[in-house]
């Protein structure tokens, strides 16, 4: 099994992860990554077979679906921007140069 | 007006209800101190103005009326900055309390500031704080223990009776050890997260660092039970009186088990060794037996850890966006935005831990990492777990040796993780965990630590109880 992860899925995880990394950094976290990916190879030595973590014991918790009236203020108290009771963002869709 | 420093709930309570000092007077004092003692050590990042504190103050009969503490940094306290130690959230101002610190408030105690820790709890040093490391109160050269080593280290320099911190893979646990206090970890589901900043969701607990046992039980007591605001909370109970039970409690017959692979494991020096045996024959006089067994599963622990721990943080530190809240960098697109907001809002080590944990769930990696790791937890749980039906204890180092200095290890290397190795069982398990101080080696203090079954919590109690009844660790300053 290959513990070694390319420039290229790097970016990739970059860009799910939503972290702006610029090209340089890439070797530094793909050696830091391989070195976990190294260390938990021991996982492989271990039969799991049969071992179905999803097999849980797990109870549903509910609450009644009642609405609830939060206070504005509040939710917007940290906002970086906010104008008319929304939050502000720069534009989604990246404006064509 | 004697010096307050170092006294225990019930000292302090003592003096409250004698009118021997008043409830103002006694805050005042704990500020005095905090302001002159922790200049050197950083272990509170805020201390709050008395004004505020006693604003807040909700007046009651329990033993934590007037009673101060600490508060970890990534517990929401209403009001005040939650930050995380992390710069993204570095002016975050929490809306609301946790249900812990509400607990804490109604019970009267007056949370006096915000404890130092590494950035979102991740690392096991408090040196990725964006507000500079924590130093050990025992050696100024040597770390505290992480993330929570802020609490332990204000514990230990007996600024506060009780700190509260919390625990993913060990971090009240062995911080408690490397600063000489106890530390705690409840079975996972006694006390709520809500309002405690998410690191690994299955994982996270808040935990307790003390001076003594009994004030550790008379905080638990506190704030255990069921909140309908975290429906993973299970305990059986909606309050329970964990001190009571402490005065006539008793090791004869008690089944003590040592974990010899771990207590034998590479890495951990003789001496410590020697000190957790020592621990066992106060045991032995105590009336418990002690044996020693194998737990298999040991050697996987740090991997498990390792996986599951980034895994959920890479989910749980998504929402951490500029957006609502934070820190945010100003760009032309919500993408670049967001992007650069983390970049900068982050400290290396947690960009490094997400980066890995959307790495092992990402598709085609999943069931190689993500899932082997939760079949491997399963089967330690289930080790652990059957070693607890023919034993109360199982008992195991907390860290292989003490306090390492800081800059010593890397913060982005693995070789700081595996200072879990001892204490994530506790937490991968689900099951509670008591470290306690048993000893010196060259000047600073060690620990051992004991784990009961669910909900246990008791049993844990009354053995450090009357281990600390027949020892005198907890009662030693640092100088």
């Amino acid at each position: 099994m290959s513990t070694t992860v390319s420039s290229a899925e790097i970016k990739k995880l970059a860009h799910a992860s939503r972290i702006y990394l610029e090209d340089s950094e890439i070797p530094a976290v793909q050696s830091s990554i391989a070195e976990i990916l190294n260390y938990v190879q021991i996982l492989n030595k271990v039969d799991t077979s049969g071992i179905d973590h999803n097999l849980e014991k797990n109870i549903n918790v509910y609450r009644v679906d009642i609405i609830e009236i939060y206070n504005v203020e509040k939710i917007l108290k940290n906002a970086p921007q906010e104008v008319h009771s929304s939050f502000v963002v720069p534009a989604v869709i990246k404006k064509s140069k | 007006m004697e010096n307050i420093r170092f006294k225990t709930i019930k000292e302090l309570r003592y003096l409250l209800d004698s009118k021997q000092i008043f409830i103002s007077e006694l805050l005042q004092n704990i500020l005095n101190n905090a302001a002159l003692h922790d200049k050197q050590i950083n272990s509170i990042i805020e201390l709050f103005d008395k004004e505020t504190i006693l604003e807040q103050h909700k007046k009651s009969s329990n033993l934590l009326n007037g009673i101060p503490g600490l508060i970890k940094d990534n517990i929401c306290q209403e009001n005040r900055l939650t930050t995380a130690a992390s710069k993204i959230l570095s002016k975050f101002i929490s809306p609301n309390d946790s249900t812990v610190v509400s607990k804490l408030k109604n019970n009267g105690s007056l949370l006096i500031g915000r404890a130092n820790c590494d950035e979102f709890a991740m690392g096991s040093s408090t040196e990725t704080s964006f507000y500079g490391p924590t130093k050990n109160p025992w050696d100024l050269n040597c770390v505290p223990g992480g993330s929570g080593g802020g609490s332990a280290a204000a514990v230990a320099l007996g600024l506060v009776p009780y700190a509260l911190g919390t625990e993913t893979g060990g971090s009240v646990r062995q911080p408690g050890a490397l600063c000489g206090v106890v530390g705690f970890k409840p079975t996972y589901g006694l006390l709520s997260r809500s309002g405690v900043i998410a690191y690994a969701s299955s994982l996270d607990q808040v935990g307790i660092n003390t001076r003594t046992v009994e004030d550790c039980a008379i905080v638990c007591s506190a704030i255990a039970g069921k909140d309908p605001n975290d429906s993973t909370t299970r305990a059986p109970f909606e309050q329970y009186d964990y001190v009571k039970n402490l005065y006539t409690s008793t090791m004869k017959g008690k089944k003590i088990a040592v974990i010899q692979n771990a207590i034998n494991a590479a890495g951990v020096i003789p001496l410590m060794k020697e000190k957790i045996e020592d621990a066992l024959r106060v045991y032995e006089s105590l009336g418990a037996t002690i044996e020693y067994i194998t737990l298999s599963t040991m050697e996987y622990s740090a991997a498990i850890y390792f996986i599951i721990s980034r895994a959920e943080a890479a989910s749980n530190l998504a929402r951490y966006d500029g957006v609502r809240y934070g820190f945010r960098v100003q760009a032309d697109d919500v993408q670049e935005m967001v992007s650069k907001t983390r970049r900068e809002g982050f400290g290396s080590n947690v960009r490094r831990r997400i980066l890995i944990g959307n790495y092992v769930l990402s598709s085609g990696y999943s069931d190689q990492y993500y899932n082997k790791a939760k079949q491997v937890q399963k089967l330690m749980k289930n080790e652990f777990l059957e070693a607890l039906k023919k034993y109360d204890y199982l008992c195991m180092p907390v860290t292989p040796e003490p306090a390492f200095k800081l800059g010593e290890i890397n913060t982005n290397s693995l070789a700081i993780d595996l200072q879990d190795y001892f204490t994530a069982p506790a937490n991968l398990t689900g099951i509670p965990g008591l470290s306690l101080p048993c000893g010196f080696i060259d000047s600073l203090p060690v620990s051992f630590q004991l784990m009961a079954n669910e909900f246990c919590e008791q049993d844990l109690f009354n053995a450090g109880y009357l281990y600390q009844q027949a020892t005198d660790w907890h009662l030693k300053r640092p100088a």
